[in-house]
């Protein structure tokens, strides 16, 4: 089946509860006039939606992923998940086949409302801002969700910075389980999204996985609190082929860990069998680092 | 070839080209009404415009992933519906010409009927008079393909949606396939402008003579006009054949060009022909 439009998803809100299968007593949060605010995704898109209450539709409770596509392995992924550590990941309630579009009914997920923004947004607005206080905060929070994914038998599988919340206490949780690798769900064939990705992955699918994602997250917020004036585009994506190999290579030259790292990202192999103890490291090292 | 990922430092281009001659005064069935083949396009194209806005939707902004560009052609010209030539996405999103209130129903499984009325956003009202000059057209998105490349000499390449129903007035089918084939010698390092073909069916056609996408290996179509467009269309590269595949069946690799397609699954079609999703990061 091809991808549902999210102009057909989005209408659907436009009946009520009418299309749902189960859900019901909720409403979605709206823009001016009567446009419903949604974000897009990959794999579809997140409605901020309030369920039961009477509190302002500018205050919303869950947020309500609709897939346009289908997801045969999201009953399986979304059980896993329950067992996962709360305080690493945002654990959404899966509903099959819940909402009609049209043609088809899709799957959907109620993710519960967490006061916090993602990693992507919030460090770009800490860089345009000049916050480097927050970026090292961010790093910090950060490092420790590293290590809690590289202590754990799953994989995210498509880690960025974007399906990474940070709370207002410092934390980071993660979002979006599609992608989840773990040894008793089978290859399916998700890639990830190719930039926060080795070139050499191809559609692997193994505990290393999310390894390139966490090196170059973890250099490219460190190279911003290193060094003040990288440029704002830049922010998550500074990846050394692009022209800041020798920049970042002069910033990390005092720093053994961040050195290994740029060099694995430049490598030819997606797995970085060290990884742990160089994230390990930095976690202790960014814990004490006082900005000039 | 083709690989190029679409991010806001490398954008990726939509261009359409516009049949708005008088015979799109003719009427056809759109979504379960009799409409002129003009209000129908300008509702597709309103729809797909949407769809790319919504495609590039993120949580506080709307991600400049795209530059669009709508030209529209009939009388003896071709001209550009957006203003100046190329807009970002962003910058579309914000210059609507007005909105629309749409009565929808939707039937479920049990054969229950539920409808209710939707505001929709306009970019371009329906136009319809005068001949057809497609060649003028593809001569206006060579133009416009050259430009966006020079400034974006990495990205994906320009993908240029040539939506029409009849044959062109201004140009021999030779002078088309010589038109179409300077316009696809534009190209950025990722690789040349992909033109994709969409004849919208009369609603005389017999069901036979529809194709969307057809796999290379499938036989041509029979008619001289189906054949031109099927001559004159990209050969897709491999990002498409997932979701085609899908779509559409068949094997890889497919033709860029969709033949009496039915109007109500134009917005689809469009949607796989210029939104390759997977590549917006």
């Amino acid at each position: 089946m091809a991808k549902v439009l999210i102009g057909d998803i989005i209408d659907s809100f436009f009946f009520g509860e009418g299309l749902f299968r189960t859900l019901s007593g909720w409403e979605p949060s709206r823009k001016r006039g009567s446009r419903i605010c949604f974000v897009a995704g990959r794999e579809g898109v997140v409605v901020p939606v309030r369920i039961g209450g009477t509190r302002s539709y500018n205050d919303p409770e869950t947020a309500m992923k609709c897939y346009s596509s289908p997801q045969p392995f999201g009953e399986t992924i979304h059980n896993l998940l329950a067992s996962f550590p709360d305080e690493v990941w945002v654990k959404p309630r899966f509903l099959p086949q819940e909402l009609y579009v049209g043609k088809c009914y899709i799957d959907v997920a109620l993710y519960p409302w967490i006061e916090g923004g993602q990693l992507d947004w919030e460090c770009r607005r800490a860089i345009h801002n000049g916050r480097r206080g927050s970026l090292l905060a961010y790093l910090r929070g950060f490092l420790s969700l590293a290590l809690s994914i590289l202590e754990a038998e799953w994989r995210h599988g498509d880690l960025k910075p974007e399906n990474i919340l940070c709370l207002p206490d410092g934390s980071q949780r993660l979002i979006d389980c599609d992608s989840l690798y773990h040894p008793s769900l089978p290859h399916r064939g998700h890639a990830g999204t190719p930039i926060y990705n080795h070139p050499s992955r191809g559609d692997a699918y193994d505990s290393h996985i999310d390894d390139y994602a966490i090196a170059l997250i973890a250099t490219s917020l460190a190279a911003h609190i290193l060094c003040a004036n990288l440029p704002e585009e830049r922010v998550l994506v500074a990846h050394p082929s692009e022209g800041y190999g020798e920049l970042l290579a002069e910033l990390f030259a005092e720093n053994a860990d961040l050195t290994a790292l740029l060099l694995a990202l430049n490598g030819n192999d997606y797995r970085i069998p060290e990884l742990h103890n160089h994230i390990a490291h930095l976690n202790v090292y960014f814990a004490d680092y006082t900005l000039p | 070839m083709y690989t190029s990922q679409i991010t806001r430092s490398r954008k990726g281009a939509i261009l359409l080209l516009l049949d708005l001659s008088g015979s799109m005064a003719e009427t056809i069935i759109f979504e379960g009404r009799e409409e002129s083949k003009a209000q129908a396009l300008a509702n597709v194209v309103n729809s797909l415009v949407e769809e790319i806005i919504s495609r590039c939707q993120k949580e506080h902004f709307v991600g400049d992933y795209f530059d669009i560009a709508i030209v529209g052609y009939s009388g003896t010209e071709a001209v550009s519906m957006l203003g100046r030539s190329w807009k970002s996405i962003a910058e579309v999103d914000q210059m609507y010409r007005s909105t629309r209130r749409r009565f929808i129903t939707r039937t479920l499984p049990d054969g229950r009927k539920l409808s209710t009325i939707v505001e929709s956003r306009e970019w371009i009202a329906p136009q319809s008079n005068g001949r057809t000059p497609m060649g003028k057209a593809l001569k206006m998105a060579k133009r416009l393909t050259s430009w966006w490349c020079s400034k974006h000499p990495e990205s994906f390449p320009p993908i240029v949606i040539n939506i029409s129903d009849g044959e062109a007035s201004d140009a021999s089918h030779d002078k088309i396939r010589q038109l179409a084939k300077s316009l696809c010698e534009v190209g950025t390092s990722d690789g040349n402008v992909l033109l994709m073909n969409i004849h919208i069916a009369t609603g005389h056609d017999s069901a036979e003579s529809v194709m969307c996408f057809p796999s290379e290996s499938a036989a041509v179509p029979a008619s001289r006009y189906a054949r031109l467009l099927y001559d004159i269309s990209s050969t897709l590269p491999e990002v498409y054949n997932r979701e085609i595949g899908e779509f559409a069946g068949g094997q890889p690799p497919y033709r860029a060009i969709c033949y009496n397609a039915p109007i109500d699954e134009v917005v689809s079609l469009l949607a796989i022909g210029s939104l390759t999703t997977d590549r917006i990061i």
